[in-house]
């Protein structure tokens, strides 16, 4: 069968919007009414029709299944983004059978939300470890990691901090710096 | 699970010890003035770092004078005078310390409770002035305590669950303190991870007392080898740690800063310090 988006000739990346628009668009164009009078050209339109019409239900098919059972976690996502975690939460618990690496990462990202960190580390954790690949895991996980060994942001009295070491080094240049420049006026 | 909010006087400059002094000494006078003498000699530093904290926020002038106090009879202290602008915190201190009081009656034996009953009778009058003052705070700590007693008999094994009430009463406690709704909810976060540092801090130092009574400790839940406990606790201290400094990165303090700095920065991650070093001027960092 061929390709529902070549038949609309649009990308797969087209949104919803101009998945509509393709298809109003084609079906003004082929509508068999308006050749009417023409037999042949009424078969041809009828045909295309039907093709477009076809194409259309498919993607719009896919797209809906999509978002509601084959992939929920675009809704979860639009949940967390919007600071809905319990919402979130409670999506994420009927798919508690589900032991992908994303649950693990949503789970993760909502625990983090409520301050639960031992949980919210193993989640990560875990979604780093399922799908080493990720780079938003990994980037979740190393910041737990970095948490879990005592980095503190801000930190003033941190004095293995390389800040400071430039500070220092700058300190050190301006001191350097008066000095020589007393000694000019001494001379 | 008081005495975990501290400064680092080794890390301190002397006028910021006497502020913090002056703060712990206008406090205990408000408790003295408006909740009576018993509240006075249960009051930890945790309250005066709350009390800071409420004065961080504004800038209103505050005035400190020399005193006399009962435990400094012949040499005067340096005292905040303006002792209303800690009314939050005493009520807040007053709540916690009877609550605790609570807590530690149906901890322990009939026997041994008796002499905290005889104090939770001598406290219950300034408990009940504290509560119309500010009955909302008073009925969430309540509600709180009681869900930490819930989870105890119920031998929860979770941390963070277990974490949940003490945070939770922080929480409600550093929320209060900001007027704007965005500052209020950063003073939460913040509140939320100072208790959940506090319980656990807790839980770290009781870890080997509650093994050999064989006490409820979440920790021991996860393991019964101590240092594998610790070593737990450690982790989620440093996790805690970690959001408290993200929170007070985005907190507006106007003043009281290098107070505050090293109390977050240095007291804070002093906790794990035995009683006995810590008296000791080497820095552990």
């Amino acid at each position: 069968m061929t390709d529902p988006y070549q038949i609309l000739g649009i990308s797969p990346g087209a949104s919803d919007d101009e998945v509509k628009a393709a298809y109003r668009r084609l079906s003004q164009q082929y509508h068999p009414d308006l050749q009417s009078g023409n037999s042949v050209m009424e078969d041809i339109a009828n045909q295309k029709m039907s093709e477009i019409n076809a194409a259309y239900d498919e993607i719009m098919n896919m797209r809906r299944s999509n978002s509601s059972s084959g992939n929920p976690y675009i809704e979860i996502r639009r949940m967390i983004e919007s600071g809905n975690y319990t919402n979130a939460d409670n999506a994420l618990e009927g798919n508690r059978q589900d032991t992908s690496a994303e649950w693990n990462f949503l789970k993760g990202t909502v625990c983090l939300s409520r301050g639960w960190l031992n949980d919210a580390y193993t989640y990560y954790e875990k979604a780093a470890r399922l799908d080493p690949s990720n780079r938003e895991y990994q980037a979740a996980f190393n910041q737990m990691r970095n948490k879990r060994s005592g980095q503190m942001y801000g930190n003033p009295y941190n004095t293995g901090n390389s800040k400071q070491d430039t500070a220092n080094c700058l300190c050190n240049a301006c001191q350097c710096l008066i000095c020589a420049d007393c000694l000019c006026d001494c001379i | 699970m008081f005495g975990y909010i501290k400064p680092f006087k080794p890390y301190m400059r002397f006028s910021e010890f006497q502020v913090y002094n002056g703060f712990y000494c206008g406090l205990c006078k408000n408790l003295g003035k408006n909740y009576g003498q018993l509240y006075r000699m249960m009051l930890s530093y945790d309250f005066a770092f709350l009390g800071i904290l409420c004065c961080s926020f504004n800038d209103k002038p505050l005035h400190f004078e020399p005193q006399h106090c009962i435990i400094h009879p012949f040499s005067k202290k340096l005292c905040l005078k303006d002792i209303e602008v800690l009314d939050f915190t005493a009520a807040a201190a007053v709540i916690s310390v009877y609550q605790k009081l609570c807590d530690s009656i149906s901890d322990t034996g009939l026997i041994k409770s008796i002499p905290y009953r005889l104090l939770r009778l001598l406290a219950k009058r300034g408990y009940k002035r504290a509560i119309r003052k500010y009955p909302d705070t008073a009925s969430k700590i309540q509600l709180e305590m009681n869900r930490q007693l819930k989870l105890e008999s119920e031998n929860c094994t979770s941390i963070d669950y277990a974490c949940e009430p003490t945070a939770q009463i922080m929480s409600e406690l550093a929320g209060k303190i900001p007027e704007d709704r965005e500052q209020s909810e950063t003073f939460s976060g913040f509140g939320y991870h100072l208790g959940r540092f506090v319980y656990l801090a807790d839980a770290y130092d009781d870890a080997e007392k509650d093994l050999k009574k064989n006490n409820y400790n979440v920790l021991l839940n996860y393991s019964k080898d101590i240092n594998t406990a610790k070593k737990l606790a450690d982790d989620n201290i440093n996790m805690s740690l970690s959001m408290i400094a993200e929170y007070y990165s985005k907190m507006k303090i106007k003043r009281f800063k290098d107070i505050i700095d090293n109390v977050i920065f240095l007291g804070l991650k002093s906790f794990s310090m035995p009683k006995k070093q810590k008296k000791q001027k080497e820095i552990v960092l």
